[in-house]
């Protein structure tokens, strides 16, 4: 309130916040998530640990503000700090993906699978839009980038059930209309060889429901795998299930 | 006393993320992205109503918030605090989305069907219960003049000051104001003061 407003006014504008109320806390956890993500990602690689970005930020504000250290104690910090990350990367990166071969996680050549999972062992939630940011723009491929767990808007499947028509080739749509939600795919689903899902919106979704698409149920996720690779702008999610 | 000077500017520049402004924050950001986390629990309420407000429905809105938030982040770069606040950059960014927005839809920006569709589907208990009331808020924010909209939408949804209003609106403060206020008396005057008590 600062100059316009009168004191009859303040109820005024409550009501015009009530009518027009935030999202709820779930969808912006939602893209916080995303958010996250993003700014790891932006950084050329998903960071698997809390980096001590905050430190980091420290000694250059403080090697920044401080006139008493000389600029060449600063560089030699930083070659110090280089030749540690380069010593630890190489040390570490070959046993970790050997370990996420193992454990079935998605790798760029591994087989690639999907299983159901509970929402707190989906730990890598990524939407679609999320996935259309690793496109770098429209005719430049990135095939081979994995993605880890998606929230599921729904299942949508056109296997050998449907009638007369190819089995469907296992893709996500990455549209920027595309909206993941929490749902869960049909048990057995995911026996089929391919798991595609695609969802403009909810409405679509409802739309589609009566033929290909089976229901949904909120709160849960499923965890996909599967290479991404970028098309005419989207990001397309190619699940190669084996087995 | 200078030295102690020294270390408290620089304790001020360290502060933690919550006490930061938001123009230090979007520094910050520029080189380690993760600085934008608190930028965006900062905004995130004030966006979302604001974008609600401007295109009238609930999944429309979670997207174009969803998609500003993250423009913003990949381009963190480009906000030069000389030109502006960080709400303003923001807002900024916000404007253009809800207007890519309905350029993709084709409609004016007053539409009023999403509006409808809102009141469709607006969540069970809360539009029982306050949903006639709203409602009719709504109706009455339709009536108003396009420019009347945007200054109230920014002004107490997007929560911004005068002066960053003006700037977004490319309108001075004075007739920023002049809007604010008209826009408040249209808006009691259709719905009178029982509504708004």
């Amino acid at each position: 309130m600062n100059g316009v407003e009168t004191p009859s006014d303040e109820a005024l504008i409550l009501a015009i916040r009530a009518a027009f109320p935030a999202l709820d806390n779930k969808a912006r956890q939602q893209l916080r998530v995303q958010l996250q993500l993003s700014a790891s990602m932006s950084h050329g690689t998903v960071s698997l640990s809390a980096a001590p970005r905050e430190r980091s930020s420290f000694w250059r504000l403080l090697l920044r503000r401080s006139c008493e250290v000389p600029r060449v104690v600063a560089l030699t910090l930083f070659g110090v700090a280089v030749f540690t990350l380069g010593v630890v990367a190489t040390a570490t990166v070959p046993n970790a993906l050997s370990g996420l071969r193992e454990s079935g996680h998605p790798t760029v050549d591994g087989p690639s699978r999907s299983t159901i999972v509970a929402p707190s062992q989906a730990n890598k939630p990524l939407s679609v839009i999320q996935a259309a940011h690793l496109c770098l723009g429209p005719g430049q491929s990135q095939t081979g980038t994995t993605i880890g767990a998606v929230a599921v808007a729904g299942y949508f499947q056109r296997g050998p059930m449907t009638d007369g028509r190819p089995a469907f080739e296992g893709l996500l749509v990455a549209d920027r209309r595309v909206r993941l939600r929490a749902g869960a795919a049909p048990s057995g689903a995911l026996k089929h060889k391919f798991v595609a899902i695609s969802a403009p919106n909810r409405r679509w979704l409802t739309r589609q429901e009566a033929a290909t698409l089976h229901s949904i149920r909120p709160g849960a996720y499923i965890e996909l795998r599967g290479r991404l690779r970028c098309s005419g702008g989207m990001a397309i999610l190619i699940l190669t299930r084996t087995g | 006393m200078h030295v102690r000077r020294k270390m408290v500017a620089i304790g001020a520049q360290l502060q933690e993320p919550e006490n930061a402004d938001d123009e230090d924050l979007a520094r910050r950001a520029s080189g380690d992205r993760s600085a934008f986390i608190p930028l965006y629990d900062r905004y995130a309420a004030r966006m979302e109503r604001y974008v609600l407000a401007r295109v009238g429905h609930a999944h429309d809105a979670e997207d174009i918030v969803s998609a500003v938030f993250l423009r913003a982040l990949s381009r963190i770069n480009t906000f030069d605090p000389s030109r502006g606040t960080f709400a303003n950059w923001l807002f900024g960014v916000a404007r253009n989305a809800v207007a890519a927005h309905f350029r993709r839809l084709s409609v004016a920006p007053t539409a009023a069907a999403n509006f409808e569709r809102m009141d469709e589907e607006m969540n069970t208990e809360i539009s029982v219960i306050l949903g006639e009331r709203d409602a009719r808020v709504r109706t009455a924010m339709r009536s108003l003049t396009h420019d009347q909209k945007d200054a109230l939408a920014l002004r107490y949804l997007g929560e911004l000051s005068i002066a960053e209003t003006a700037a977004q609106l490319d309108k001075s403060e004075a007739a920023i104001k002049m809007l604010v206020k008209r826009g408040l008396e249209s808006l009691r005057r259709q719905l009178g003061s029982r509504e708004v008590d």
